[in-house]
């Protein structure tokens, strides 16, 4: 008698028989992509953008730490392209053709208030914080943290991985235990600020400025490339090579790795999936 | 009073001291199927006579209660009058139920068909005892009804003594409906209770018959005690007759009044003996009484050994340079805090602030004890005069003093059990914002949240902040909780021996351990030899209680211990900072 694939009928065959039929209705690599090499390359400015960021940020603890950058023109300068920002996020946003409206300035005025009347009253208690513990563990600790964030950071894509909140909180804390290291009152607070609007307000800008128009794009990866491994070359020349590398790898390298992966992929999808619920809205949009 | 105790007093006692316990047994083979006859081991090799007892013709019982023996001078009236003095007890009626005839007497008897054999019912038995060891069991007359030639016969040899004594149920484990045969039996042998006292002049051969009789040395022994007990009964019903007539026993009955009383230790002590005693009066409970009695003496000889060796003054003197001790010990430990405790790394601003602010309350604490000073002596002389109340009082007052005076340890331990246990919450909370995640009251249980930007960045400035203030907080939390419990563990010890006080069972304790077999631990059934053509003999006994059972049945306080803290969550309460209340538990 030929085998059937019921399960309520004794067939008498054993229970893991397969028979020719096993198999058929499993599809391979049905949602590949394929990858072309330079749009690859170009896309992977968003890695590298969130690099640099994170080494000027680096860079300037170290310099504030030393005494060469004065707090109070850390401050200036943190609120001066602050404004500036502001600016160009609603220029690109009206060249995107979406409107700004008045009550948006009020959130973003109301949540600076917020920032820094938080920032300003918690500095005492921070920069005492870590005064009995050794410099070592909070520099490793703040590495680690900077890592983290750089691995879980969005960038654009739909990954598990993915966690914005975290990120954010990762690069915080990094940004407060070295915050914890400094002196005064004032160093503490130029920082944090600093800090919030290196890794909350410059990634909105930047993704702003990247939406507006493809050259924008490569023009601000390039730029904050270099303004990074020049900044990291005045502190340690070391470190800017290193950057340098890191750089280059993640630019061309990387890229070139993925694509030579590609055939390598096996990806078996077939009945026993999981259903994929789809919204009724999507399925109009799709028709 | 000691002529009017006799052993039906004591035995009386017995029962209400003995709980009534309940002993299951399976019965063979179906209720009434067989012929049980029940006698008493004494009567086994009793001379010739009539069989006096009590028979039930449908339940096809036979209970013997004794053997009547045929002296010259016995007449009929006496026979009647010795059956009739019971006849108010309707339920089991006394009679004669038949022969008893020993062949191995030596010279043999005869049981003479007189005017006795008269009052034979017309249901009898014959039991002709040879030299086996089991006798022969013939039921005349109109047994022939009721059962038939082949069926089986049961013949129950029990210890009469020992039932007399003892007070139990005996419960058929399979018809729980029915009265197990043995019940009735037994209820029966115990309802006729008085039969076996009476000194008629008649010859009867029972348990506590003139060959049978020990010389009680219970009766000695428990009668000075019972007399004891009577007198202690009466005066505390006149006591309780005075405050009842006066107005306190208005204030007695009001709730919220109770509620506060029972707070402190001492409080509730004096309820609980209050309690004990207003039971004591309601009944005979004579293991209350006896602990009370023994609470009382105990506390009053302390009191008379404190006031006479002048130790009361002795120990005031003493206490007050100890408590400035213990003081100024414990300012210099929380100066060793505010530096670098064994190396540790705390946050100099915090250890600063936490070590100030306890300094500033020792402070106060050394002020509240300058002021108690000279009503110290008092107080301890007070305590002591509170043994008159029972020695249980005492320990009650001194656990009670003992918290009274580490009252500052007490304040230390909840601040920085609060402290730590708020900043362990605000940890958690904030670690679940840390990583885009929040905890969803509806559903008890953690979702994925959008933050706004400003929350996250409030979230992980608090959350850095609580982190790195963490040592310092469980440092101060782990000193304080350990000084908290070793108060807590002193206390406890007392409270221990509070507790074994009042609960002892003396009454029982002594009860067994001198008359062991007035307590039933259970009974046994042995199977004699079986001889053929005899009926099934089957010999019951009762087996005497432990010890240890009896501690745990006549305990005086029954558990009312609501949810003890296992040591698993002890543990975590430490762990947590969820304060710890020394009657553990969850409630304030």
């Amino acid at each position: 008698m030929p085998w059937r694939k019921v399960l309520y009928e004794d067939q008498g065959y054993p229970d893991n028989y397969v028979d020719s039929s096993f198999l058929e209705q499993m599809q391979k690599n049905l949602n590949t992509r394929s990858y072309d090499y330079w749009n690859t390359v170009y896309e992977s400015g968003a890695v590298t953008d969130h690099i640099s960021a994170t080494c000027l940020f680096v860079v300037t603890f170290v310099y504030l730490e030393a005494g060469v950058l004065s707090p109070k023109l850390l401050i200036l300068l943190t609120v001066a392209s602050c404004f500036l920002g502001y600016i160009a996020y609603a220029a690109c946003a009206v060249h995107l053709g979406e409107t700004v409206q008045k009550s948006h300035l009020w959130i973003v005025i109301r949540s600076a208030v917020v920032f820094l009347l938080f920032t300003f009253s918690l500095s005492p208690i921070l920069y005492t914080l870590t005064e009995s513990v050794s410099t070592d563990t909070i520099y490793a600790m703040t590495v680690f943290m900077f890592l983290g964030n750089i691995l879980v950071f969005d960038y654009g894509t739909t990954a598990a991985i993915v966690s914005e909140s975290m990120s954010f909180n990762l690069a915080m804390f990094g940004s407060m235990c070295l915050a914890s290291r400094l002196t005064t009152v004032l160093h503490t607070f130029s920082i944090v600020s600093f800090a919030v609007e290196v890794f909350a307000l410059w990634p909105e800008l930047r993704r702003k400025v990247q939406a507006t128009h493809r050259g924008c794009k490569m023009g601000v990866s390039c730029g904050s490339v270099l303004a990074s491994v020049y900044a990291l070359w005045t502190v340690s020349t070391v470190a800017a090579v290193l950057l340098g590398s890191v750089h280059f790898v993640v630019t061309f390298l990387c890229p070139r790795w993925l694509i030579q992966l590609q055939p390598y992929k096996n990806n078996i999808q077939g009945p026993w999936d999981e259903v994929n619920i789809v919204d009724k809205m999507e399925v109009r949009k799709m028709l | 009073m000691s002529q009017s105790i006799s052993s039906t007093d004591i035995t009386s006692l017995h029962m209400t001291c003995d709980k009534v316990v309940k002993l299951g047994i399976f019965s063979p083979a179906g209720p009434t199927q067989n012929m049980k006859v029940f006698i008493p081991r004494c009567c086994l090799n009793a001379d010739s006579g009539w069989l006096v007892g009590w028979q039930d013709e449908d339940l096809k019982i036979v209970c013997i209660f004794s053997v009547l023996h045929p002296t010259s001078g016995l007449k009929i009236s006496d026979a009647r009058n010795l059956l009739q003095s019971e006849s108010e007890r309707g339920a089991y009626k006394l009679g004669i139920l038949g022969k008893w005839v020993n062949t191995t007497e030596n010279p043999v008897q005869e049981v003479p068909s007189n005017s006795v054999s008269n009052l034979l019912q017309d249901c009898w038995v014959e039991l002709i005892k040879d030299d086996t060891d089991i006798p022969h069991v013939d039921p005349q007359g109109n047994w022939n009804n009721h059962v038939t030639q082949n069926d089986p016969r049961i013949l129950i040899v029990y210890d009469q003594a020992h039932i007399l004594k003892s007070a139990f149920q005996v419960v058929d484990l399979i018809n729980t409906a029915n009265q197990s045969d043995f019940d009735v039996a037994f209820s029966a042998l115990r309802c006729h209770r008085c039969f076996f006292e009476e000194q008629s002049g008649l010859q009867l051969t029972h348990s506590k018959s003139a060959n049978n009789k020990r010389a009680s040395v219970t009766s000695r022994i428990l009668a000075p005690i019972w007399t004891l007990l009577c007198l202690i009964q009466l005066a505390a019903r006149t006591i309780v007759k005075i405050c009842r007539s006066s107005c306190l026993s208005r204030i007695y009955q009001n709730e919220v009044f109770c509620s506060v009383v029972q707070y402190p230790t001492v409080g509730s002590q004096v309820a609980l003996r209050l309690g004990h005693l207003s039971t004591v009066i309601r009944g005979r409970v004579c293991d209350l009484a006896l602990s009370l009695v023994l609470d009382v003496l105990l506390g009053v000889a302390v009191f008379l050994f404190l006031s006479k060796g002048n130790y009361t003054k002795t120990l005031a003197t003493n206490l007050i340079p100890f408590a400035d001790y213990v003081a100024s010990e414990l300012q210099a430990l929380l100066h060793w805090l505010m530096g670098a405790p064994a190396g540790l790394k705390l946050n100099r601003p915090l250890d600063e602030f936490l070590g100030r602010f306890f300094l500033y309350h020792i402070q106060l604490w050394i002020g509240y004890l300058y002021i108690l000073r000279p009503y110290l002596e008092l107080i301890t002389w007070c305590i002591g005069l509170s043994g008159c109340l029972g020695m249980s009082v005492l320990l009650a007052l001194a656990s009670d003093t003992l918290s009274m005076l580490t009252f500052h340890i007490y304040c230390f331990y909840v601040y920085a059990a609060r402290l730590y246990r708020l900043q362990l919450y605000g940890l958690g909370s904030l670690w679940r914002l840390f990583t885009g995640k929040k905890w969803n009251p509806l559903r008890q249980r953690v979702d994925s949240c959008q933050y706004n930007v400003d929350q996250l960045f409030l979230g992980t400035l608090l959350f850095t902040i609580l982190l790195f203030l963490l040592p310092t907080t469980a440092l101060y939390y782990v000193v304080f909780t350990a000084f908290r419990m070793a108060v807590l563990i002193l206390q406890g010890v007392l409270t221990k021996v509070i507790t074994t006080i009042s609960s002892f069972p003396l009454f029982s304790v002594l009860l067994q351990l001198c008359n062991g077999e007035s307590m039933a631990g259970g009974i046994t059934f042995q199977v004699l030899p079986q001889v053929e053509d005899r009926p099934l003999c089957l010999s019951v006994q009762v087996v005497p209680v432990t010890m240890a059972t009896v501690l745990e049945r006549h305990s005086l306080q029954q558990t009312g211990q609501e949810e003890l803290t296992s040591w698993s969550m002890l543990g975590r309460k430490l762990l947590t900072g969820d304060l710890i209340y020394p009657w553990g538990g969850n409630k304030p």
